[in-house]
């Protein structure tokens, strides 16, 4: 089976005063079709500018400088013009973001926004549009859709502007949907209502999903495949299952143990020491050793690679090939 | 949009500028039918500086015409050169500040220069230049020259409300569900400087009223026997302790215009923008 979306070696560097930041660092995935691919981090490790470089979203001072990303029918969009890419853009791939407040147009009412992305795609008149909106917002969980229609966003709450998006997102049957933490800025419970539309409707839609988060509750609850992100690379990949059950490098192990348990309470939650250093500044070698609790000589010295450590599991760890198989 | 309206008229301020306007529209448009004289028929030596009385409510001038409907026929002229004028400014105005903002860059460093440079010209030199060259300048020639050169300020608020849309997260949003740029600026962009850019119009009209009387006072703009209230004010100037009604009836016309022009733009500042509902 073809991939929906395969990435190779996607590399996204920034121009700044500093020197060049490379945000995204030879990120290299497949994404199968209805299959929902996690990517986890923390902040500055480089999850969303791997999201916006597919949609090829980033603005100078920031560029795509090596690598390609090929959809399902071949067409590498690291390629494309900007014409050909706009018929990508919300139709084969849409994207739907953390802030819902933000990323709605103050000024348009929710009808006009979803018929927008419809007529930017289609030859559709006002009324047709404005229907098949009422549609999409009955699709996604909005009571009385054909009223709200007509509300701005300032009139509706963080998940129904959140569910507003989603509409949008979907309005003209992509097939790929990137969410961008999508649930960050909502409460908890709103937050299980939104995961649980968006699933629903990959599943209703067959499409394949990338979600990036820093909550691994969420990448253990809706995921099928996990990729770990820190400074600019991947630095393990593998089924979520397994994620959970052997993690191999030590910045998911840590990860791991920053989650607060239920059936290990605690008096202090664990942390990992230190933070993501700046992308213009990432440390030689392993990019996590300044931080990491199992530190070797080798790790400041040269670079790891992505390494196979058994079926459908790469980890970006020197420990592997020092003593294969016995994790700490 | 109806909400848009029932909230504007729950605004004071515009409530009273509306009526300020409608009413001094309402008389200029029907001028024709509401006006007791032809503005420019001289009713006789014996009728000459009378002041006001029930045959002449606002009394009658050097050459014995009827003060009122010489108000009344300079009020249409006023407004009309004032909305006609004002759209142009409004359109180049909006039209150059959404390609600097948006495009940025080249496009951007080279129109806000020539504005720059077009605002360092005090603009009452300017249009006394222009006109000077021009002189026995038509409605419509006053009309282009006026909209042409009131146009710089309006880009200027365009193009910085446009910087900061164009950052704003739902223009990436907007993107990244593939709308192109044409749509993106009319529909995402446009709607968002509408409420600075009605503004600016509304005050914008109270501007140019104030600025066609001055020319016309100074003899530049709307030439005799045309009836404008600017020019009534500066031929009854010198009979001003002799005549005043000939200059006071206009000038308080022209003041009452421009406080309702004002009026309605400070009401539309409050109420326009959604987002401060």
């Amino acid at each position: 089976m073809n991939p929906a979306l395969r990435v190779r070696h996607l590399t996204t560097s920034f121009a700044t005063e500093h020197g060049t930041a490379r945000a995204v660092d030879d990120v290299s995935f497949d994404l199968m079709p209805g299959e929902t691919l996690g990517i986890v981090g923390e902040s500055g490790s480089g999850k969303t500018v791997t999201a916006l470089s597919i949609l090829r979203l980033v603005d100078k001072p920031g560029q795509i400088s090596d690598g390609s990303i090929v959809e399902y029918a071949g067409k590498n969009l690291v390629q494309l013009s900007s014409r050909e890419l706009r018929q990508i853009r919300g139709a084969e791939i849409a994207m739907i973001f953390q802030e819902p407040a933000t990323s709605l147009n103050p000024v348009l009412t929710a009808g006009t926004q979803i018929a927008e992305t419809l007529r930017a795609h289609q030859t559709i008149t006002r009324k047709a549009a404005r229907d098949r909106a009422i549609e999409l917002l009955q699709l996604v969980g909005i009571p009385d859709p054909s009223k709200r229609v007509d509300d701005y966003p300032h009139q509706l709450s963080g998940g129904m502007q959140q569910r507003v998006m989603i509409a949008m997102a979907l309005s003209c049957n992509p097939k790929i949907l990137i969410a961008d933490e999508p649930t960050t800025a909502l409460d908890v419970t709103i937050q299980a209502q939104i995961l649980e539309l968006v699933t629903d409707l990959k599943q209703q839609f067959g499409m394949a999903m990338i979600l990036i988060t820093h909550d691994l509750g969420i990448v253990a609850g809706v995921t099928d495949r996990v990729a770990v992100m820190y400074g600019g690379q991947i630095v393990e990949q593998t089924t979520t299952q397994r994620l959970f059950l052997e993690p191999a490098h030590p910045y998911t192990k840590a990860l791991l143990r920053a989650v607060p348990r239920l059936d290990r309470p605690v008096d202090r939650l664990e942390t990992i020491p230190g933070a993501v250093p700046p992308a213009t500044a990432w440390p030689a070698a392993c990019r996590f050793h300044p931080r990491c609790p199992q530190l070797m000589d080798r790790c400041s010295a040269d670079p790891p690679t992505l390494t196979q450590t058994s079926e459908d599991h790469l980890a970006r760890c020197w420990l592997l090939s020092e003593c294969p198989g016995s994790e700490k | 949009m109806n909400s848009t309206l029932s909230v504007l008229f729950t605004n004071r301020r515009w409530r009273y500028g509306l009526a300020l306007v409608a009413l001094f529209a309402g008389l200029a448009a029907l001028a024709h039918w509401v006006a007791p004289y032809d503005p420019t028929a001289q009713l006789g030596l014996s009728e000459q500086w009378r002041p006001p009385s029930a045959a002449h409510p606002f009394g009658t001038d050097l050459y014995g015409r009827d003060v009122l409907s010489r108000v009344l026929y300079g009020a249409r002229v006023s407004l009309v050169i004032a909305v006609l004028s004002v759209f142009l400014s409004i359109s180049i105005g909006t039209s150059v500040g959404l390609a600097a903002g948006y495009c940025g860059g080249v496009v951007d460093t080279l129109t806000m220069r020539t504005v720059d440079a077009a605002l360092a010209i005090p603009r009452v030199f300017l249009l006394l230049l222009v006109l000077g060259l021009w002189y026995g300048v038509d409605v419509i020639g006053l009309v282009i020259i006026l909209g042409v050169t009131s146009w710089f300020g309006v880009s200027r608020i365009v193009r910085a409300e446009v910087m900061a849309v164009r950052e704003r997260e739902y223009m990436l949003a907007a993107r990244s569900l593939g709308v192109g740029h044409g749509r993106i600026l009319l529909h995402h962009v446009l709607p968002n400087v509408l409420a600075p850019v009605t503004v600016a119009a509304t005050l914008g009209m109270g501007q140019i009223i104030l600025i066609e009387a001055g020319l016309s006072f100074l003899g530049l703009g709307v030439q005799e026997p045309t009836a404008s209230l600017g020019r009534m004010m500066s031929a009854g100037g010198g009979e001003l302790l002799a005549a005043p009604w000939t200059t006071v009836f206009p000038g308080i016309v022209v003041i009452l215009i421009v406080i309702g022009f004002s009026l309605m733009g400070d009401g539309f500042r409050d109420t326009l923008d959604p987002r401060t509902r």
